[in-house]
């Protein structure tokens, strides 16, 4: 899929009338090297254990995974049906790249991996998401986590 | 996914995102996007390519160190790998020929019946792989597939599990048994979504069930099962292509 023109017309049209909030401000962190960063992975996938509370629509809050677990421990429930989910039924690394996150670090190309990682769902209507998010940014920075990055689904 | 970023930015975190959608990534204009060309599910593209999803990763990672803010959208340049078909792949036989939706017990003989078929393949994708997707339901697969044949009988009022509702349960079991199918399919070749959409939707029983559920539901006096039955059942995609 290189463009929305691409989809077919009815996921066109799902996608063109999603509502994106205009936002004023532009914050932009400057950071040392990647070789020095931890970093830690925010997925709107909808991802979390076996045996933690599954996502509803409207869910805004986020489930915790712990860096390192069992590939076979990690559940997606996203409330939406809309997408391909049969890569990610293959191999968890196209939304969820631990694995490579974990290489990267042993490999020196980054400095760290943080204590967790976290999901949200990413079919609630993300301003309703805004204090659990920064609630989040707080439990990364006292995890010493600097840099993150966020993966959608 | 871009909103999020904005909060953690503006929280002090340096972040970077994968966007699947760059309309919405220009719309909102995060710090940092790397626009990849992947289909909505597979951010870091083609699955077991490892070598690919890393070089995704790479790409992402390294927008933190650029100072070209303070909204700053990059291409993925790499082609859309992935999506091209395998023209090896077979797909699993089904029982799905000559259906009769109106013969309920003939169709829950089938089900069972393609479910056992695709066992074996299930097994030992699950083997290779180390893990299955399948357990949002917390049933087994003949409890779900029993659970969504009740549907075909009148007796769909009492939920399996206590802690939720009869709908819920379908919607959950639905996702579990979808799963169990793709696992079982894609465990031999590498068939692309779209092979493997077409597969379920024109050639297995429970793709038919699904459908016929689907139009079920939604004519339900339970709003529960009206939900389920429009949202959750078949994607957007299939209910066009195939003029539902």
């Amino acid at each position: 899929m290189v463009d929305v023109r691409t989809l077919p017309e009815i996921m066109q049209h799902h996608l063109n009338e999603v509502e994106c909030p205009v936002l004023e401000n532009k914050p932009w962190v400057r950071g040392g090297p990647l070789k020095e960063r931890r970093i830690a992975i925010v997925s709107s996938a909808g991802l979390h254990l076996r045996s933690d509370q599954h996502f509803t629509g409207g869910d805004h809050s986020y489930r915790v995974i712990p860096n390192g677990t069992d590939p076979d421990d990690i559940l997606m429930s996203h409330v939406s049906v809309n997408y391909d989910r049969t890569a990610y039924q293959q191999d968890i690394n196209v939304v969820f790249p631990m694995k490579h996150l974990a290489d990267m670090a042993e490999e020196g190309l980054i400095g760290s991996v943080a204590s967790n990682h976290y999901s949200f769902m990413g079919a609630t209507d993300p301003r309703e998401m805004e204090d659990d998010a920064r609630q989040l940014a707080g439990v990364l920075k006292s995890d010493q986590v600097d840099s993150v990055i966020l993966l959608p689904v | 996914m871009s909103v999020l970023a904005h909060y953690l930015e503006e929280e002090g975190l340096a972040t970077t995102i994968l966007s699947l959608v760059r309309l919405h990534s220009e719309k909102v204009a995060p710090p940092r996007t790397l626009f990849v060309p992947y289909e909505l599910g597979r951010p870091l593209g083609p699955p077991n390519n490892h070598a690919l999803q890393r070089e995704v990763l790479e790409q992402a990672l390294g927008l933190l160190e650029s100072n070209d803010g303070p909204s700053l959208i990059s291409d993925f340049g790499h082609i859309n790998v992935g999506a091209e078909p395998d023209e090896n792949w077979s797909p699993p036989a089904t029982a799905f020929s000559d259906l009769d939706m109106a013969d309920a017990t003939d169709v829950a003989r089938r089900l069972k019946d393609e479910i056992e078929t695709l066992l074996p393949s299930y097994t030992l994708a699950k083997e290779a792989r180390g893990r299955s997707t399948v357990g949002i339901a917390k049933l087994t697969i003949d409890e779900i597939a029993d659970h969504i044949l009740s549907f075909l009988d009148g007796s769909h009022e009492l939920s399996p599990r206590e802690d939720l509702s009869s709908a819920m349960v379908l919607r959950f079991g639905v996702d579990d048994l979808k799963a169990f199918y793709a696992e079982a399919a894609s465990h031999s070749g590498s068939p692309s979504s779209w092979q493997l959409g077409n597969w379920f939707w024109r050639d297995t029983v429970f793709g038919q069930i699904l459908i016929s559920l689907r139009a079920a539901a939604m004519d339900h006096s339970d709003k529960r099962f009206n939900i389920v039955g429009s949202k959750f059942l078949v994607p957007r995609i299939w209910i066009d292509e195939l003029n539902l």
